[in-house]
């Protein structure tokens, strides 16, 4: 423990305000992916494995769309996960909502296997950079005497404005309701003569769509590798379990607490910094199992 | 002295108060219905007898011992046993082995992990004497998952009295059984309770059956006792008929 | 899952039977056909066979699905490395510590573990072996941290009556890894036979329902994950010794995952099945990476072949093939008990 540094940290403009950013950048990042995995898990019951790939495709081809343009090729990456998405639903998956979870998670545990190795076919085994897009190379927004560079301020504000978009789907949109009461209650929503197919495959676009802008974004901050998706993976899973299990609110709760506690926990506490997420997630399974908000789904 | 004495019971879920200042005493060797509206808090009480759910308030004595705040299987190791309103086994195995679990479990024998359970001819024995005691030896070697919802029922009993108990809680042992099965089954269970000399109390909603094979019957409606007594004057009893009114049932 | 019964009543006869001929088999075959990608091979599949074996004791058993095993192989491998790396205990007892050693593990984070059930249960189990992981990496002066155990482990040569072994040698390795691998299996195999297997299925099937059977639950839950930690580092001392170290990957929680799917491939109602599933997972590995590097898009698409198509694990499928032969003759159809409470009547 190193409650020095940490006092020295909090105690300087400087060092707050660059934590926080960090913070913040990795916590909505962490969002976009995991609300996706809590959505795709509230409403079909599958936990997919494969979320992370699909974030990991989401910054290779945003590396490779780039020469474009930085606009088009974000929106074409994002999509494009989000088309990938939708086959993965159509032509495995659906195959196996019936089956134990177990089962489901070998499915897309074998579809990270597939896809590293496409994008080692594609992009080759070594880890690629990006850099920061030229229309970002500016000089840095001043937060006090504190820089924080343009690109940052970009993920923060693209990321708060797809959590508000997301809420406004969920709440304001037919769509949106149906998605809810799938997730409270799945029969049902068959019952009323909801086509589920249709609701299924929407979700699992939308999951995917999630998870390929959470690459995206963070594609020029990142070194972009074929394996990339895995340890965004079990983050989100933690993010999940925190939030409680099928909640998107939980899911922002659980992301920006983890974004903090890494930026503010390496400070304080250096040696422990692999192992701090896990043992908040220890913390909130023994203290209360549903999630920081209650809300989690039973199993 | 009573063999089961409830002294005030209480269970609130936060403002729902489901069992309230609930105290009765149950003779050795009664066979008596417990019975009230839905919801009248038959099944939270059954569960607070049995230690399944914490207690609010109130004492519960079991044979002389405070049982208040035992766990489930502490309860079962002093005498009683339950059966469940929704059939409750272990479906992936055979009705045998269902039985021998019990078996093993009640003896504590499964602190012994070196032993093949097939070598435990005492105890395999014993279990297929209580498949004979409901008439399920014959199906001993099918998975308990297959078998009809009523013998499932019947297996789930089978369970209760492989544990010997003084006293057995039946809840709705006829629940989802055609009238013709419910009596057979009801007549199988008090002619149990007479050959076992066990002390039984059973919730029904089958009021014939209730009236015509229970020596005491007790009225739950809103959590609170609100008669206790021989089917006849209970059957008269003008708060229980004013509780079945309101609900239409009677 | 209620074919599970009949299945295992067929199986339960003959598993010892099957095992025991396939390990003659195993233990002959260097003897003729002296392959180096089998003495190379060959081991590995065993211990992976024993680690996932071990979870099945909890997975297929007790149905517990543990995300995080890897920390009890993890600890078997670290404590039989430590031990003859650093100090003058011989081979045998550091092999009883390293089961030991994991067990006690497996006793403190299963305390915890077992207040949980379904995917809530899976995840404290991943938190807790990622802590332990933390662990490892940062006890760099224990441990060797990033690098892991490294220089070798010194294993002396073992006397055997009149014979002296060198378990350098790696058919000697292989016959030993065999010996203990089978030693393993017989020792579950009496456990998930006794009564108290017998109470672990039930609590599998129902566990509420056990303690009003007047046993704890969460009691056998914890027997069941100590068993299986002990297990485990049997599997991760034996892999210590095979690569000559302990590393942290094999506390990391992919380590955790490749059991589970071994489990799933080979089947869950067996202790063979896991045994099966290694032998399929490392086997398809070793041969796809000799022809690619890219043996990942290969065993990818056998897998997700295998879920959509198959279903259930091999020899899970194998026996129920055998089971519906065997049912196929006719039998009177048993009498049910109310049936028989109305004859009575």
């Amino acid at each position: 423990m190193d409650l020095g540094a940490f006092a020295q940290c909090v105690s300087s403009t400087l060092c707050v305000v660059s934590q926080l950013t960090s913070a913040l950048i990795t916590g909505l990042i962490l969002f976009l992916v995991a609300s996706g995995l809590s959505l795709v898990f509230g409403v079909m019951g599958i936990l997919n494995f494969a979320h992370g790939s699909l974030y990991m495709l989401g910054a290779y081809l945003s590396f490779s769309l780039l020469r474009l343009n930085f606009g088009v090729a974000t929106v074409a990456a994002a999509l494009g996960v989000a088309v990938i998405g939708l086959l993965l639903e159509r032509v495995f998956i659906r195959h196996v909502y019936r089956a134990p979870l177990l089962y489901q998670l070998l499915l897309t545990y074998a579809f990270i296997l597939v896809l590293d190795d496409v994008a080692k076919l594609i992009w080759g085994y070594d880890f690629v950079s990006m850099g920061v897009p030229d229309a970002f190379r500016r000089p840095p927004i001043f937060i006090g005497r504190a820089p924080v560079p343009a690109y940052y301020m970009f993920i923060i504000v693209v990321g708060v404005v797809v959590a508000v978009g997301l809420w406004l789907l969920l709440t304001r949109t037919r769509f949106g309701r149906i998605i809810r009461a799938a997730a409270d209650n799945p029969t049902m929503v068959a019952a009323l003569g909801v086509n589920v197919a249709a609701v299924s495959a929407g979700v699992f676009v939308l999951g995917s769509f999630l998870a390929g802008l959470g690459g995206v974004l963070a594609a020029p901050v990142r070194s972009i590798f074929p394996g990339m998706g895995f340890s965004i993976l079990v983050e989100s899973f933690i993010v999940v379990v925190i939030g409680g299990l099928g909640s998107v609110a939980g899911a922002f709760v659980g992301a920006l607490l983890i974004g903090f506690v890494r930026a503010f926990g390496s400070v304080a506490f250096p040696a422990l910094e692999e192992g701090l997420v896990f043992m908040l997630m220890a913390a909130v399974l023994l203290t209360r199992p549903r999630g920081v908000l209650g809300v989690g789904k039973e199993l | 002295m009573a063999l089961l004495d409830v002294r005030g019971l209480s269970k609130a879920f936060g403002a729902f108060q489901a069992v309230h200042h609930v105290s009765f005493a149950v003779e050795a060797g009664e066979f008596s219905a417990l019975i009230g509206p839905n919801g009248a808090g038959k099944t939270t009480l059954f569960n607070l007898l049995t230690g399944h759910v914490p207690k609010t308030a109130g004492r519960v004595i079991f044979d002389g011992a405070d049982i208040t705040h035992r766990s489930p299987h502490d309860v079962v190791h002093l005498g009683i046993g339950r059966a469940f309103q929704r059939a409750n086994v272990f479906p992936a195995m055979t009705v045998l082995d269902n039985v021998h679990a019990a078996v093993v479990a009640h003896e504590r024998a499964h602190r012994d992990p070196l032993r093949a359970a097939r070598r435990d001819a005492a105890g395999r024995a014993r279990a297929l004497e209580v498949l004979e005691w409901v008439h399920l030896e014959g199906a001993a070697e099918l998975p308990a998952g297959s078998l009809s919802h009523g013998d499932q029922k019947l297996l789930d009993i089978a369970l209760a009295l492989a544990l010997r108990p003084k006293l057995l809680l039946l809840d709705e042992p006829t629940a989802g059984m055609h009238p013709e099965e419910r009596r057979a089954t009801m007549a199988l269970v008090k002619r149990l309770w007479r050959d076992l000399g066990m002390t039984v109390v059973f919730v029904e909603h089958d009021m014939d059956i209730v009236f015509t094979v229970a020596d005491t019957i007790r009225v739950l409606h809103h959590g609170e006792l609100v008669a206790e007594g021989p089917p006849a004057a209970i059957s008269t009893n003008q708060l229980v008929i004013e509780a079945y009114l309101g609900e239409g049932v009677l | 899952m209620t074919h599970s019964t009949a299945l295992r009543s067929i199986v339960r006869r003959t598993e010892v039977t099957w095992g025991l001929v396939a390990a003659a088999v195993a233990a002959v075959l260097p003897l003729i056909y002296p392959s180096t990608f089998l003495l190379n091979v060959g081991p590995q599949i065993l211990v992976m066979g024993v680690f996932a074996m071990s979870l099945n004791l909890m997975l297929g058993y007790t149905g517990m699905v543990s995300f995080g095993h890897a920390a009890y192989f993890g600890m078997g491998a670290y404590t039989l490395g430590i031990l003859m790396q650093k100090t003058a205990v011989g081979l045998a007892a550091s092999l009883v510590l390293a089961v030991a050693g994991a067990a006690l593990l497996a006793l403190v984070i299963g305390f915890f573990c077992v207040r949980l059930g379904t995917i809530y249960f899976s995840m404290l189990t991943l938190a807790f072996a990622q802590i332990v992981y933390t662990v490892v990496i940062r006890a760099t002066p224990l441990t060797g941290g990033d690098q892991g155990l490294i220089g070798g482990i010194p294993v002396p040569p073992v006397r055997l009556g009149p014979w002296t072994v060198a378990l350098r040698s790696p058919l000697a390795f292989y016959e030993l890894t065999l010996s203990l691998t089978v030693a393993a299996f017989l020792l579950a195999k009496v456990l998930v036979d006794s009564r108290w297997g017998l109470l672990l299925r039930a609590v599998r099937d129902n566990g509420d329902r056990v303690e009003f059977l007047g046993a704890s639950a969460r009691g056998l839950r914890l027997s069941a994950f100590v068993a299986a930690g002990g297990f485990a580092g049997l599997a991760g001392a034996l892999m210590a010794l095979y690569v000559g170290g302990a590393y942290p990957d094999f506390v990391y929680w992919t380590k955790s995952a490749e059991p589970i799917f071994m489990v799933l491939i080979g089947g869950m109602h067996t202790l063979l099945g896991p045994l099966v599933g290694a032998a399929v997972l490392v086997g398809l590995t070793a041969v796809i990476t000799q022809y690619t590097s890219l043996w990942g898009l290969v065993l990818g698409a056998i897998l997700v072949a295998f879920t959509l198509f198959l279903k259930v694990g091999l020899l899970d499928f194998g026996a129920e093939r055998w089971r519906s032969r065997a049912a196929a003759a006719p039998g009177n159809p048993p009498v049910g008990g109310v049936a028989r409470a109305r004859e009575a009547k």
